[in-house]
């Protein structure tokens, strides 16, 4: 807490241009100590520092401003504390309405922090890869010879190595093995991330065939226990012995949780090389090197070689993200952007604000006060103003920042992904309150500067009110609808995603596990020993109790399934269109039977073992989607990949397995083949049974294979159940759907009270002109049309760019769409009518007003 | 000489460097202001103030280890350059001129 008071305060000094805010502060707590032991109190000590902080910042901003030296910034800020403590309303409505913009923009900093964070290794910075691409963009296996010539490369490289992932299966203390993401890396990498264990110690260099394990498996499935290092591990069946332990939260590259030494040898291929650059080493000049050693390398062997193109980036940066940062820095922008010009809505309400207490400013500039003085005084209330705004902001920030890392953390895979909020977070949020506060206070301080208070006396606000609103703020409040009525969109399409992804209520989920089996090794090389195993898998549940039903299937309902291009018999494809796809199940009959999905014509999948034609069952949706009324049975598609190109005949519909709600028949197409046709290498199992189901299936699995590791999908120890896969992938929509929901909203409330602001103002600039318009005999109703009409038609050029933006703009957004369609006509025209809606909601209060004047006054008082 | 010329709380602040030597920082200048001239002023006006004597040079800044036993941040002390002292001096030759034989008939307070 003290700590991040001095944070806040050094960060506010320096913003406010203070050159020396650690020698302020020093001396502030100097004095503030002698005054505690003179017998103050905690909290009159607390406000007495805050009050000389909050001034000295002034001083700094008043000589920056270089101000006359008459103006006393203590002064104003007393009489701007009075003045908000007076009359709360107007700066408790700008300080949330600042607050809510300042919380959108610190949260999607924080995210975008997060996700560019250096490795969390000793100069993590310094580590880069080599990335090599063919001249298509595809990315190019690396060998041990081609290591062995970057290694070899002068004046590139201080420290090269290189490392290889993958997954292993290690028997754990548990009694059954598990699969686990691995890392083998060669010693000189393991030196270069200088990177300590935690226990024992890293391979050395020479030293092949141990284990370094990672701090969750050890504390998971080895108790804890110093005494591992030195005792042996079954990886991939073979015995190894454990050197070291890593310390928790280093997973390096990726996330890994177990490390072997890598020797490679000319024959070791899909390797990414890891370095170091040397001291003023230029990037491009390395990558340029590399690149024509390579090419060199592989133009010997093959003289068609294409040329290669390599790229020296930072470890963490190129890992084909899906486009976050785009969207995440897009956002930024455009929220920063926001709050910006939302500045002039909170000037138009401090403005309006100070039209209604002028006539105390002219008092205080009749008996001394320059227009200085009260220049500073404005800004000091904008600037109260924008640091309230900045604590709501901070703490919506706060809250947004934990809700993503809690709930989005295990869907990035990259360790050093980590969304907190942190002391950056703090820094751009002050920041962007100190320029927002400055710009907000700049336009009533400067309209009070030009005005003679003097004249004010006598006229009223009418001497201030008088200069007109320029094209800037009209523009100004465009802009500002504009990106209202973009977020509102986005986040009507997120919102609709969320809604759609919600599990759907048909799917068997709670009571369904799954471990995920991957057989691995020449003992699996053919598809009748995968389903010997498999069959003697089966056979050993059945005579189990804690399992009472089994089923086979390469995916699980609700985790994405990868398209697969088919063609139907003798129809003709457009060759300009997009070839069709559909996910391609290959499941037992079992997995019908678990999920209760209902026959609709023909046959299931069982009993289409050993024949040489490979048949299909396709659901009712594919039917609807692909056939048209044209009667599916007996007609044949080819597969491009489960089959191998092989046309394959449709025996069966069944009817549809909805994972999500929302789905559409294309989306929820499915062609189903079954398990003994593929046999899959790798492929789930699904039971239901005992809270002990999981156990048996693993003991089983072991007892069969005993070096055979499976994986619960989630976690690497316990069980996961169909439902928890439904949650997992349903939380990235929520999260996403929930913040755009609560930054859309936010922002079309920050563009109702600029539009409110602005009318209102407005309509106090015209008082004349509406007058005369009542003299000339206009009624009550058409003031009120009027005034409404000219407020709509305002903001109808800011509305259609709003549109416009949105449909070139929320394509980006991707996966976070989900099954909406990012032009969805609905939601477009629903956002429009809401904001047509609500800014003659807006216009209504300043209209009413309008309607009320009394044209003999307002024309006696001009 | 128009440049030589000093405010009043300038001239306070400039009297405070010289008094307090090698402890002249903001919170003795402020706490010493405050108990001889009687004027609780912020620190924000002390700091710029001496900002601006230091931009007129008038004073200058050395920076000196913290002398609290348990270590801590180097100060910043302010000290008189030879323009600050002849404007101190000129200051107060000044006012002298001014108050020259003016004793009798200016009123003595309660100290």
């Amino acid at each position: 807490m003290r700590s991040t008071i001095l944070l806040l305060a050094r960060t506010y000094l320096r913003l406010c241009g203070s050159r020396y805010p650690a020698e302020v502060l020093l001396d502030v707590r100097e004095e503030l100590e002698r005054r505690r032991t003179a017998g103050l109190g905690a909290l009159r000590a607390f406000v007495w520092a805050l009050r000389q902080v909050a001034v000295v910042g002034l001083y700094e901003l008043r000589d920056w401003y270089r101000l006359p030296r008459q103006v006393r910034p203590g002064l104003a800020f007393a009489l701007s504390v009075r003045s908000i403590w007076r009359r709360p309303a107007v700066p408790l409505v700008a300080a949330t309405t600042l607050g809510l913009g300042f919380g959108a923009a610190a949260a999607i900093y924080g995210t975008y922090a997060g996700f560019n964070r250096p490795l969390p290794l000793p100069d993590g910075d310094g580590v880069r890869w080599v990335r090599l691409l063919d001249d298509r963009g595809r990315a190019v296996s690396i060998d041990g010879e081609d290591l062995r010539l970057v290694a070899d490369l002068p004046e590139a490289f201080d420290q090269v190595g290189a490392m290889q992932t993958a997954s292993l299966s290690l028997r754990s203390r548990l009694g059954y093995p598990v699969r686990v993401p691995s890392a083998a890396l060669t010693p000189e990498l393991f030196e270069l991330l200088g990177a300590a264990p935690a226990l024992g110690r890293l391979p050395a260099l020479g030293e092949e065939d141990v284990v370094v394990l990672g701090h969750e498996i050890w504390r998971d499935h080895f108790e804890s226990d110093p005494a591992v290092i030195g005792q042996e591990v079954r990886v991939d069946g073979v015995p190894r012995p454990i050197v070291g332990v890593m310390p928790p939260g280093h997973e390096f590259p990726f996330s890994e949780r177990v490390w072997t030494s890598l020797s490679p040898t000319a024959e070791t291929s899909g390797m990414e090389i890891v370095g170091r650059l040397g001291a003023g080493v230029e990037v491009q000049g390395v990558a340029d090197a590399i690149s024509s050693r390579l090419h060199a390398r592989r133009l010997a062997r093959d003289d068609t070689a294409s040329s290669l193109r390599v790229e020296v980036p930072p470890f963490t940066e190129k890992r084909g993200e899906g486009g976050e940062n785009l969207i995440l820095a897009t956002l930024l922008v455009l929220v920063v952007a926001l709050v910006l010009v939302s500045c002039s809505n909170v000037s138009n309400l401090l403005l309006a604000r100070a039209l209604g207490r002028v006539d105390l400013l002219a008092v205080h500039a009749a008996i001394g006060a320059g227009p200085a003085q009260v220049f500073v005084q404005m800004l000091t209330e904008a600037l109260l103003i924008s640091l309230a705004g900045a604590v709501v902001g901070l703490g919506l920030s706060a809250a947004a920042i934990n809700y993503i890392q809690s709930t989005l953390s295990g869907h990035w895979g990259y360790y050093w992904m980590r969304v907190q909020f942190e002391p950056a977070v703090v820094l751009f949020t002050l920041g962007l309150a100190v320029v927002a506060g400055t710009v907000a206070g700049l336009l009533p301080a400067v309209r009070l500067f030009r005005t003679d208070l003097s004249d004010v006396l006598r006229a009223g606000s009418a001497a201030v009110a008088g200069s007109g609103r320029g094209r800037l703020s009209a523009g100004l409040l465009n802009v500002q609808v504009a990106v209202s009525a973009l977020a509102l969109i986005i986040a009507s399409l997120m919102g609709g995603a969320l809604l759609r992804s919600r599990p759907a209520p048909e799917l068997r989920a709670d009571d369904v596990f799954i471990l995920s089996v991957f057989l691995d090794g020449a003992r699996y090389e053919e598809s009748e020993d995968r389903r010997t195993f498999r069959d003697a898998v089966a056979a050993g549940v059945a005579a189990r109790g804690e399992v009472s039903e089994v089923a086979w299937a390469n995916v699980v309902p609700g985790l994405a399934n990868s398209f697969e291009r088919f063609e139907i018999e003798g129809v003709d494809r457009d060759p300009d269109t997009r070839p069709v796809g559909a996910p391609v199940i290959v499941a037992d009959a079992g997995y019908f039977e678990i999920f209760d999905v209902r026959p609709v014509a023909g046959e299931g999948l069982d009993g289409f073992s050993g024949t040489d034609e490979l048949v299909a069952v396709v659901n009712s949706s594919f039917v609807e989607a692909h056939f048209a009324g044209r009667p599916p049975l007996e007609q044949r598609l080819r597969l491009q990949r489960t089959g191998n190109e092989r046309w394959a005949r449709i025996v069966g519909v069944v009817a549809d397995l909805p994972a999500y709600r929302g789905e559409d028949a294309r989306s929820r197409a499915r062609i189903y083949v079954p398990f003994e046709a593929v046999e899959p290498r790798s492929f789930h199992v699904l039971f239901t049974g005992t809270d002990d189901a999981t156990q048996a299936v693993h003991a089983e699995l072991s007892s069969i294979e005993p070096d055979l590791g499976v994986s619960p999908l989630f976690g690497l120890g316990g069980q996961t159940r169909v439902s928890d896969v439904v949650a997992f992938i349903s939380r990235i929509y929520q999260t996403g759907g929930l913040l755009a929901v609560l930054g859309g909203v936010s922002t079309a409330l920050v563009a109702l009270i600029g539009l409110y602001g602005a009318l209102a103002f407005e309509v106090q600039r015209r008082l004349a002109e509406i007058g005369v318009r009542k003299a000339l005999g206009a009624d009550r109703n058409s003031v009120l049309r009027f005034v409404c009409r000219t407020g709509l038609r305002g903001v109808a050029p800011g509305l259609l760019l709003g549109l416009l933006m949105s449909a070139g703009f929320s394509p980006l957004l991707g996966v976070f769409l989900g099954r909406m369609n990012a032009r969805d006509p609905f939601v477009y025209s629903g956002v429009f009518l809401a904001f047509v809606a609500v800014a003659a909601a807006a216009t209504l209060v300043p209209g009413m007003r309008a309607a009320r004047v009394d044209p003999v006054e307002v024309l006696r008082a001009d | 000489m128009a440049h030589d010329y000093l405010g009043e709380f300038e001239h306070l602040v400039l009297l405070a460097v010289i008094r307090l030597d090698s402890e002249a920082y903001g919170a003795p200048i402020r706490r010493l202001i405050a108990e001889r001239a009687e004027r609780d002023v912020s620190f924000g006006a002390v700091y710029s103030t001496l900002r601006r004597l230091e931009a007129k040079g008038y004073i200058g800044f050395t920076v000196e280890p913290s002398t609290s036993p348990e270590g801590g941040r180097p100060r910043r002390i302010a000290h008189l350059t030879e323009s600050g002292q002849q404007a101190v001096d000129a200051a107060r030759r000044r006012l002298e001129r001014m108050s020259d034989s003016l004793s009798e008939r200016i009123p003595v307070g309660p100290n």
